[in-house]
C-alpha cells in the first residue's frame, strides 16, 4: 500500500516533465478476448455463477502472447465453442436465477424480473451503454421469446445472443476524432476502461471503473492514474500479472518433459506411481511455482525486475521444495495459491500452499533458479543448455536467435571434439563449428551457466563423476562478459539495462497485444525510460503504459 | 450408452432424438459421399529405408511397380506394415518441395509444415510463419464438404509443433489433440435434463442468425483487417447455423468408448482413427486431417534414453543407426495408416466398403529428417480416382538446385503441387494449380508447378 502511495508521486514528478504527451498512438488492431480473458471475463460478470470450465482449441500465440492481434481470426472450431459455451452458461444462470437474477422468470413479472436484468446485464456484457437500437432490439426479441415461448428461454437465448455478439467477444475501439489531429483518435471513455482491464486485470471493467468511464473523468489522465493505481492494489491485478508472467516465462511448457524415470527416480521402478507423481504432483506444483514467485516480488515486496532476478529466497511447496535441497526450511506462513488443473479429462480448483523459503545462495538465485524454468528447458535425461539459452536471449534479453545458417544435424552424431565426460561436453562442437559458434556462442554462453542443475532443475557438483563447469559468457548487452555460474548470470543481467528494456518491450506486446513497430519507438522509449529511472519498478512501468498517449490514443486514417 | 448427438454436445439435448445408426445406410457406391483424409507425420523419412526397385530400376528413369502382380517384391521395410492394403495403394516416388527450397521465409522445418499441403509460400507475421493461402483439404472441403454438416476436422494426436492447415491467408486452423473433446464435440451426450431443450434446440439456427447479423453489422462500421476478422466471423456463425440445423435430425454412435482425456499417444491415435471412421461413416464431415506429433522415442527404440530429434532424426546422414532408426519411425507411422485403412475398410458401403470411397494422402513435412525438401514421400490409399496397387517412381530432373545434409543437389524431384492438383480433380474440381504456379530454377529455367502428375489415373 504504502509503496504505491510512493509511486504515485513518482509517475506524477514524471508527468511534470511533459515527456508524457508525446509518445505516438497506437494502430490498435481489433483484440478477441483471449481463453483467459474470457474465462476470467465470465467469472466477474456472473459473480458466484457455478459452472464448468471453458475448454478452448489451441491458440496461436507470437512472442509467447496469444492476445496478439496478428493471428486471432476466428475458426470453426471457435466459434463453436463459443456457442457451446454460451449454451452452457446461460442455461446454468437459468438454473440459478434466484441467485443470479434474484428472481423466479417463471413466477414474477417478466418486465421487472427478465427485462430490468437484462438492462444492466447487457450493459456490462458489452461493456458500454447499448444504444437505443441496440436496446430495442434485444428488448423486442426478449419479449418475443418470452411470447412464443416462455420466461426462462428468453432468459437462456438472449444470454446465448450477448455471448456471442461481437461485442462481447471482441474489443471493439473506435475512438472518437481528435480535433487537433487528423491522424489521431482518441479512445472513448468506455473503450479507455476495457483496455485498462483488460491489461491490469485480464478481465471486464469493475463497477467503479465503468462509473468513471460513464461520467467521462476517466478520460482525465489524473482520474486514470488514480484508477489504474486502485486496479494494481486489488486483487484482481494478480489475474493480470498471472497472465502476463505465464506467457513471458511459457510456464504452459512445464510439463511437456517426459523426464526418464531410470534417471532420476531410480529407486521406483513403478512407471506408472512415477508417471502419476510427475505429472499429476511435482509439474503442476513446478507450474505455478513461478506465478507465486512473480506475483509476491512485485505485488508484496521491492517490485523490480532486478528482485524477480536475484531474489535470494522463494516461495515454494513441500513437494518441489526437496528440488532446492534437504535443508530448505519455511521462514513463515504460506501464501495460499489458487490454482487450476485438468487430470484425466477433469477439471479441479483447489488451493496450494507456497511456503516462503531461503535459497542456498551459491547455488541459486532469481526466476532462473526455479525447478519449472530448469526442468521445463531440459531433456529428458540431460538439461538442455541450449534450450535454456535460448530463453535467456528471447525472454530477459529479446534478442532471439536467427535461424541457421543452414539447417545442421544433431551435433551428438559428429563430434570428434573430444570424450564426452560431461553434458558440456556434448555441446563442444558448437564452438569448433565456426558456423554453428556464430549463434551458439551466444546460445550456448548464457546456457551453460546453469549445468550445475540438472533434469528436474536440482542443484549437482558434479555431472557423470566430473566437476561441473558452468562458467558462461554474456554477449550482446551492456553487462557483456564472462560469469562464472548462474548465479553469476542472474546478477549480472539484473543490473543490465538491456535486460530493463527488454522487460519493457515484453509488458508493450502484452499491453497493446501486438508485436512493436518502428512507429512505436518515441512510446517505447519513453516506457523504457521511466522504467531504468524507476530502478526497474515493474508496478510503475504497468502505471506509465497506462497513462502514456499512446495507450488513450488510436492511431487514425492515414 | 454409446448414443450420442451433437445438440447434445452443445448442452441443449437429452438426447431424446435418438434414430437408427447410419451404420448400416447402404448407399450405392456412385452415391456415396466421396471424402478426404489427410494422415500427415514429422520428420520425412529416411528415403533409402522408404523407396521400393533396388538397383533394377534406374533412378533417372520413370518407371512402376504393378504391387499386385504375383511377382511384386514385398514393400520397403518402411511401408512394410501396410502390406494388407498393397493393391489399395498408390506410392508416389520421386516429389520434392521446390517452391520449398525457393523459400526463404523462416526454418526450413516451418516452411515445410507451411508449404506441404498448401504448395504455397509461407508469410511472415512479426516472426511466425504462417500459409498464404488455403490447405489442400480445406480446398476440397469447399468442394465436397456439406454446409450443412462439419466442413472438416483437424485432429493431432500428441502435440505437434504447428498446425498445418489454412483455411485461407494467415488463418492456421487450430487442430484438437484431446481425444474426450473431440467425442464431445462429435457424439457428446449432456446431462442436461431439462425439458426445454428441444424448443431451445430448435430455436438456436434463428439464435445464430441474428449472431451472424450482428457481426455483419458490426463489420461494416470498420475497416481494412478488424473488418474482413469480423466478416470471417459473420461467415462461420452462418456456417455453423446450417450446421445445428444439418445435424439435428443426426444420430452417430462412435463406435468407441468415451474417452478420458488423458491418452496417451497410442491410445490417443486409436481413438482418433476410430472417430474419423466414425463420423465419415454418419457423413458428419467427408474431410478430415489427423496430424501426428512426433512419435515417443519409446514407440520406435524402446527404452532409448537419449532425445528422438536431436540425436536420430538429425543424423541419419551421418549415423546408420539412426537411419535405421528412423526408417522403423516411418513402419510405425505405417502401422498407423494400415489401421485408419483398416477401420475404413471395415465399414460396408455398396458393394465394397467405405476406404472405397475415401481417399487417404500420408505426407510429410520434408523429405528427410534433416530438413530435405527432396525425396518427399507420398503415399496415396483407398478411393476411386487412381488406379491403385502401383508405386510410382518419378526421376529428379527438375532445374533446381536444392539443398541437402549430403551435399548440393543438382536437380530435385517434381514440384509436389502437381500431386496436390491430381487429387484435387480427382474430386472433380477445376482447379490446375495450387499454391504456386512456378518457381525461377536453374539458369533461370521456369519450373512450372501448374497441372496434374501424369500417370496416376
Amino acid at each position: 500500500m504504502k509503496r504505491f502511495l510512493h509511486l504515485s508521486g513518482l509517475v506524477l514528478l514524471g508527468a511534470g516533465c511533459g515527456s508524457v504527451e508525446n509518445t505516438g498512438s497506437d494502430p490498435a488492431p481489433l483484440k478477441r478476448l483471449t481463453a483467459v480473458q474470457f474465462d476470467n471475463t465470465i467469472d466477474d460478470l456472473l459473480p458466484e455463477l457455478e459452472r464448468q470450465k471453458v475448454h478452448f482449441p489451441h491458440s496461436l500465440s507470437v512472442g509467447g502472447f496469444d492476445n496478439n492481434t496478428a493471428v486471432n481470426s476466428a475458426s470453426a472450431s471457435l466459434v463453436e465453442v463459443y456457442h457451446q459455451a454460451a449454451g452452457t452458461l446461460a442455461a446454468n444462470v437459468v438454473e440459478q436465477a434466484d441467485t443470479q437474477l434474484g428472481c423466479d422468470p417463471a413466477e414474477d413479472p417478466f418486465e421487472e424480473c427478465v427485462i430490468d436484468w437484462f438492462k444492466t446485464f447487457s450493459q456490462r456484457a458489452w461493456r458500454r451503454p447499448l444504444s437505443e437500437a441496440e436496446w430495442s432490439e434485444i428488448e423486442s426479441s426478449l419479449i418475443q421469446w418470452d411470447s412464443e415461448f416462455d420466461a426462462s428461454i428468453a432468459l437462456q437465448l438472449g444470454i446465448q445472443y450477448l455471448l456471442q455478439s461481437p461485442d462481447f467477444l471482441y474489443l471493439i475501439e473506435e475512438g472518437v476524432s481528435d480535433p487537433s489531429t487528423s491522424t489521431e483518435r482518441s479512445l472513448t471513455a468506455w473503450e479507455l476502461a476495457s483496455r485498462l482491464s483488460y491489461f491490469l486485470w485480464a478481465s471486464m471493467p469493475d463497477s467503479a471503473l465503468f462509473a468513471a468511464a460513464e461520467n467521462g473523468t476517466l478520460l482525465d489522465r489524473d482520474v486514470l492514474e488514480q484508477q489504474a493505481l486502485r486496479m494494481l492494489e486489488h486483487p484482481k491485478a494478480k489475474e493480470g500479472l498471472k497472465d502476463f508472467t505465464r506467457q513471458w516465462l511459457d510456464l504452459d511448457r512445464i510439463g511437456s518433459n517426459e523426464i526418464d524415470f531410470e534417471t532420476y527416480f531410480p529407486d521406483n521402478p513403478d512407471e506408472e506411481q512415477n508417471s502419476d507423481y510427475l505429472h499429476q504432483l511435482l509439474q503442476p506444483l513446478m507450474r505455478f511455482e513461478p506465478e507465486v514467485f512473480v506475483d509476491r516480488i512485485v505485488f508484496h515486496s521491492s517490485g523490480t525486475l532486478a528482485e524477480l532476478l536475484n531474489s535470494e529466497r522463494t516461495w515454494t511447496s513441500p513437494e518441489t521444495a526437496h528440488l532446492y535441497g534437504d535443508n530448505i526450511e519455511a521462514l513463515g506462513p504460506p501464501v495460499e495459491w489458487p490454482v487450476e488443473l485438468s487430470i484425466e479429462g477433469v477439471d479441479y480448483a483447489f488451493d496450494v500452499p507456497y511456503y516462503p523459503t531461503a535459497w542456498n545462495n551459491t547455488e541459486r538465485v532469481g526466476l532462473l533458479g526455479l525447478s519449472g524454468f530448469l526442468h521445463s528447458h531440459s531433456k529428458p535425461v540431460f538439461p538442455s543448455p541450449v534450450l535454456r539459452g535460448v530463453f535467456v536471449l528471447e525472454k530477459l534479453i529479446c534478442q532471439p536467435p536467427g535461424a541457421p545458417p543452414e539447417d545442421v544435424p544433431a551435433i551428438e552424431g559428429e563430434l570428434d571434439t573430444g570424450p564426452i565426460q560431461t553434458n558440456r561436453d556434448r555441446y563442444a562442437a558448437h564452438s569448433a563449428n565456426s558456423a554453428c559458434a556464430a549463434c551458439h556462442d551466444r546460445i550456448d554462453g548464457v546456457g551453460f551457466p546453469f549445468e550445475h542443475f540438472d533434469s528436474l532443475g536440482q542443484w549437482r557438483a558434479t555431472d557423470n563423476g566430473f566437476p561441473v563447469d558452468a562458467s558462461g559468457e554474456i554477449i550482446g548487452t551492456d553487462v557483456d562478459g564472462p560469469v562464472v555460474d548462474a548465479v553469476d548470470l542472474s546478477q549480472k543481467l539484473a543490473t543490465s539495462r538491456t535486460v530493463h528494456d527488454c522487460f519493457s518491450t515484453q509488458l508493450f506486446r502484452y499491453a497493446f497485444a501486438r508485436a512493436e513497430d518502428t512507429s512505436d519507438q518515441a512510446a517505447r522509449d519513453f516506457y523504457e525510460e521511466g522504467f531504468w529511472e524507476s530502478q526497474g519498478d515493474i508496478p510503475e512501468l504497468m502505471l506509465n503504459i497506462t497513462t502514456s498517449k499512446a495507450f488513450r490514443t488510436l492511431r487514425g486514417a492515414e | 450408452m454409446n448414443r450420442r448427438q451433437f445438440l447434445a454436445a452443445l448442452g441443449l439435448s437429452s438426447g431424446s432424438l435418438a434414430l437408427p445408426s447410419r451404420y448400416s445406410a447402404h448407399a450405392s457406391p456412385t452415391e456415396a459421399p466421396q471424402r478426404f483424409l489427410v494422415f500427415f507425420s514429422q520428420h520425412g523419412t529416411w528415403y533409402d529405408g522408404w523407396k521400393m526397385g533396388g538397383d533394377t530400376h534406374p533412378p533417372g528413369e520413370q518407371w512402376e511397380i504393378d504391387l499386385t502382380a504375383a511377382t511384386a517384391p514385398p514393400l520397403s521395410d518402411a511401408l512394410l506394415p501396410l502390406s494388407a492394403f498393397r493393391d489399395r495403394l498408390l506410392v508416389v516416388d520421386g516429389l520434392a518441395l521446390v517452391s520449398a527450397e525457393a523459400d526463404i521465409s523462416g526454418l526450413r522445418h516451418e516452411v515445410g509444415q507451411v508449404q506441404a499441403l498448401t504448395g504455397a509460400p509461407v508469410e511472415l507475421v512479426t516472426g511466425v510463419p504462417l500459409g498464404s493461402q488455403a490447405s489442400i483439404d480445406q480446398r476440397i472441403a469447399q468442394h465436397i464438404g456439406r454446409a450443412d454438416r462439419y466442413r472438416s476436422l483437424e485432429l493431432a494426436v500428441g502435440t505437434p509443433p504447428m498446425s498445418v492447415i489454412y483455411g485461407g491467408r494467415r488463418q492456421q486452423l487450430p487442430f484438437e489433440s484431446n481425444p474426450l473433446r473431440v467425442y464431445e464435440r462429435l457424439f457428446g451426450l449432456s446431462d442436461t435434463q431439462s425439458n426445454d431443450t428441444d424448443i431451445l434446440a430448435a430455436a438456436q439456427e434463428s439464435l445464430l442468425s441474428k449472431v451472424g447479423d450482428r457481426h455483419a453489422e458490426l463489420a461494416k462500421r470498420l475497416s481494412g483487417e478488424d473488418r474482413q476478422k469480423l466478416e470471417l466471423h459473420r461467415d462461420l456463425v452462418r456456417e455453423l447455423e446450417q450446421r445445428v440445423s444439418g445435424l439435428a435430425g443426426l444420430t452417430c454412435e462412435s463406435g468407441f468408448e468415451r474417452p478420458t482425456g488423458a491418452e496417451d499417444y497410442q491410445e490417443s491415435f486409436e481413438a482418433m482413427a476410430h472417430m474419423i471412421t466414425s463420423a465419415f461413416s454418419c457423413d458428419l464431415t467427408r474431410v478430415a486431417s489427423l496430424h501426428m506429433a512426433e512419435l515417443p522415442i519409446d514407440l520406435v527404440v524402446p527404452g532409448y534414453a537419449g532425445s528422438l530429434h536431436d540425436e536420430l532424426a538429425h543424423a541419419v546422414w551421418v549415423d546408420p543407426y539412426a537411419a535405421e532408426v528412423m526408417t522403423d519411425y516411418t513402419a510405425v507411422h505405417a502401422q498407423h495408416f494400415a489401421r485408419v485403412l483398416e477401420l475404413l475398410d471395415s465399414i460396408p458401403e455398396g458393394s465394397g466398403s467405405m476406404l472405397d470411397n475415401t481417399l487417404c494422402l500420408w505426407v510429410s513435412e520434408l523429405g528427410d529428417a534433416t530438413h530435405g525438401f527432396e525425396k518427399w514421400a507420398a503415399v496415396l490409399a483407398g478411393g476411386n480416382a487412381f488406379q491403385m496397387g502401383r508405386y510410382l517412381h518419378f526421376p529428379s530432373d527438375t532445374p533446381y538446385e536444392g539443398w541437402s545434409w549430403d551435399g548440393t543437389l543438382p536437380a530435385m524431384g517434381r514440384p509436389h503441387q502437381h500431386l496436390l492438383v491430381s487429387i484435387m480433380q480427382a474430386f472433380g474440381m477445376s482447379d490446375t494449380m495450387i499454391g504456386t504456379e512456378s518457381v525461377s530454377g536453374i539458369d533461370g529455367a521456369l519450373i512450372d508447378c501448374t497441372g496434374p502428375l501424369p500417370g496416376l489415373s
